[in-house]
């Protein structure tokens, strides 16, 4: 297996580019691969997958870098998928192109990102996860209770009818065939988010090699010492909250578009809970860990509820236990085993 | 002209007193231990110097009034602390921590030469420097704070118990670090509560008691002074 991998990465003979290459053309013909192999029901958790890596980088830079525990991370995904949903929907009669909303939505977030940041600076560890855990709620609730006395958000009903991303004023969510191969919404949505996460990734891993990105670090181990070391940790501390809210948005606005709508439901603490286990499982602070542990969290419960059902009827005769049920039994378990196993996630730092 | 200057400082947690009124002085290159038992008010002291816990009174740094400033401000001054319990990044190696401690200076040359110096001053550092700071021994922890603080060229070095849980002998090591520190020029403020050794390596000492200074005078009167014989070197 190492050699079959040295052959095609580090192999004296092949240069790097061809990995580069070879990793290309695999991301490119990926979901055509699922869809051929599973149907196109995977093609849309693939797309889910991305849309969750985005939105863990963005909690990896809160969490994993500057060392800032946040348990209402979803808020800022809420913000980003309303600011969408509100800006290209029949809700307020604005249909704004994507290209204009996304740098919108990078903003908006950052500043709520800053707004929950700012009170608690002097806040660590148990404490601040309390009050992010409030301020997600919070937004949440917000969103539930916006439709009155003016109607902004259209309460728990949720905003319908969200504009896909248009490009040359070809839809996006459409079917469409080109090169004989019919590329459906879920294909489309697939390169648009695949470019984002590799954007995010890149910029990410800048920002951890940066000025920025060391001080980030310097605060996650000791405050005081950074303090010492002459890090403005306010400032700091600020800039972190502010773009791991930003990439939260941006996954938001995605999230709104792909879906073609947006209720409150669907930024429940749960979700929250999901993304950190997704950074805490992979490895905290490493991004390949962090993407590594939202597509093994983000798939594991479409096959365990795939799987669960038959392998019952298979092995027992019939089926005991609901695979609704069983699959959450098992993906809980699951993250045990892995915490027991690999306390410091599955791909850490060092 | 004094480097830093304290007048009637005054350090309360809530109603609780913990400076009440102190004024000293440092002077540029000198050694000054400000030594004392527990709970006198020594660690309060040098963090309100430090900007890191809010106090009352006077301070002056380079003939600058420096009051308000925060720990990070003051480090661009040259105020640089070395904290109590050492306060090493404990996941980041040997290396990392010194850059870490030049993250004020921009040339890069200056850095890469200055922790040459550091590995000359400590080897035992250059040995481990890929080595994680947490699996370092307490004498180690204490050096590499050291060092991180001396890459931000200080001009003002402050020294909280750097003797503190160390055997006898790391703690004579450190003494002669803070011997050859002081020989290029560094400003140090030492707070010990080893006394005989710091005013041993100091040139002038105060000595602090509930809150309050009660003496204070070259070294070598302190050393003979009985009440400090007694209360601090158990005689």
């Amino acid at each position: 297996m190492s050699k079959l991998f040295l052959m095609f990465f580090g192999g004296r003979k092949n240069p790097v580019w061809v990995g580069y290459v070879f990793i290309t053309v695999a991301l490119i013909i990926l979901p055509f691969l699922v869809e051929a192999s599973m149907g196109r029901t995977w093609v849309r958790i693939l797309d889910f997958a991305l849309i969750y890596a985005m939105l863990a980088l963005g909690l990896n830079i809160v969490v994993g870098f500057a060392g800032l525990l946040d348990l209402g991370y979803i808020a800022f995904y809420a913000v980003g998928a309303y600011t969408w949903a509100l800006l290209a929907s029949p809700q307020f009669g604005l249909h704004l192109p994507f290209w204009a909303i996304i740098p919108i939505g990078f903003v908006v977030a950052g500043i709520f990102g800053v707004l929950l940041g700012a009170p608690t600076l002097r806040l660590r560890g148990d404490y601040l996860a309390i009050v992010t855990l409030g301020f997600g709620e919070i937004v949440r609730i917000f969103l539930n209770n916006l439709d009155h006395p003016i109607n902004i958000t259209n309460g728990p009903v949720g905003i319908n009818l969200i504009d896909p991303i248009q490009i040359a004023g070809v839809s996006l969510t459409k079917s469409h065939e080109i090169l004989g191969l019919e590329f459906s919404g879920a294909h489309s949505y697939y390169y648009v988010l695949l470019f984002l996460l590799l954007a995010t990734v890149f910029v990410c891993i800048r920002l951890e090699n940066s000025r920025l990105g060391r001080a980030w670090v310097a605060i996650r181990e000791d405050e005081t010492a950074a303090q010492a070391m002459g890090i403005n940790t306010r400032n700091v501390k600020l800039l972190a909250f502010a773009m791991g809210a930003s990439f939260g948005g941006i996954a938001g606005g995605m999230f709104a578009s792909f879906q073609g709508f947006v209720s409150p439901e669907s930024f429940i603490l749960l979700e929250s809970i999901m993304v950190l286990c997704m950074v805490v499982l992979g490895g905290m602070g490493n991004i390949w860990g962090v993407i590594l542990g939202t597509f093994l969290l983000a798939i594991l419960p479409e096959v365990l509820r795939d799987v669960s059902g038959p392998i019952q009827e298979n092995v027992l005769g019939r089926v005991w236990l609901d695979p609704e049920s069983l699959r959450m039994v098992l993906f809980g378990l699951a993250l045990i085993l892995v915490m027991l196993l690999r306390p410091s996630g599955l791909w850490p730092k060092r | 002209m004094n480097l830093l200057r304290l007048n009637n400082f005054k350090v309360a947690y809530g109603g609780i007193k913990a400076v009440k009124g102190v004024s000293l002085s440092v002077d540029f290159g000198e050694v000054v231990a400000l030594i004392g038992s527990n709970g006198a008010g020594k660690t309060s002291l040098l963090k309100a110097i430090c900007g890191l816990v809010d106090y009352q009174g006077q301070i002056e740094f380079k003939g600058e009034n420096i009051n308000k400033l925060r720990c990070d401000q003051l480090a661009k001054l040259g105020l640089s602390m070395v904290p109590e319990g050492r306060g090493v990044f404990t996941r980041l190696t040997v290396e990392e921590n010194l850059l870490m401690g030049a993250f004020l200076v921009n040339d890069k040359k200056d850095i890469a030469k200055n922790k040459e110096n550091m590995f000359r001053m400590f080897p035992r550092l250059e040995e481990r420097r890929a080595q994680i700071a947490g699996t370092l021994s307490g004498g180690e922890q204490q050096m590499l704070a050291i060092g991180r603080s001396l890459m931000g060229r200080p001009d003002l070095l402050l020294l909280d118990e750097p003797s503190m849980g160390l055997a006898p002998l790391m703690v004579e090591k450190i003494f002669e670090v803070i011997n050859q520190i002081s020989s290029s020029k560094v400003t140090i403020l030492l707070v010990e509560q080893n006394a005989k050794l710091a005013l041993e390596y100091a040139s002038r000492g105060y000595v602090m008691n509930n809150g309050e200074i009660t003496l204070e005078g070259p070294s070598g009167i302190l050393l003979n002074d009985s009440s400090v014989r007694k209360a601090y070197l158990g005689e």
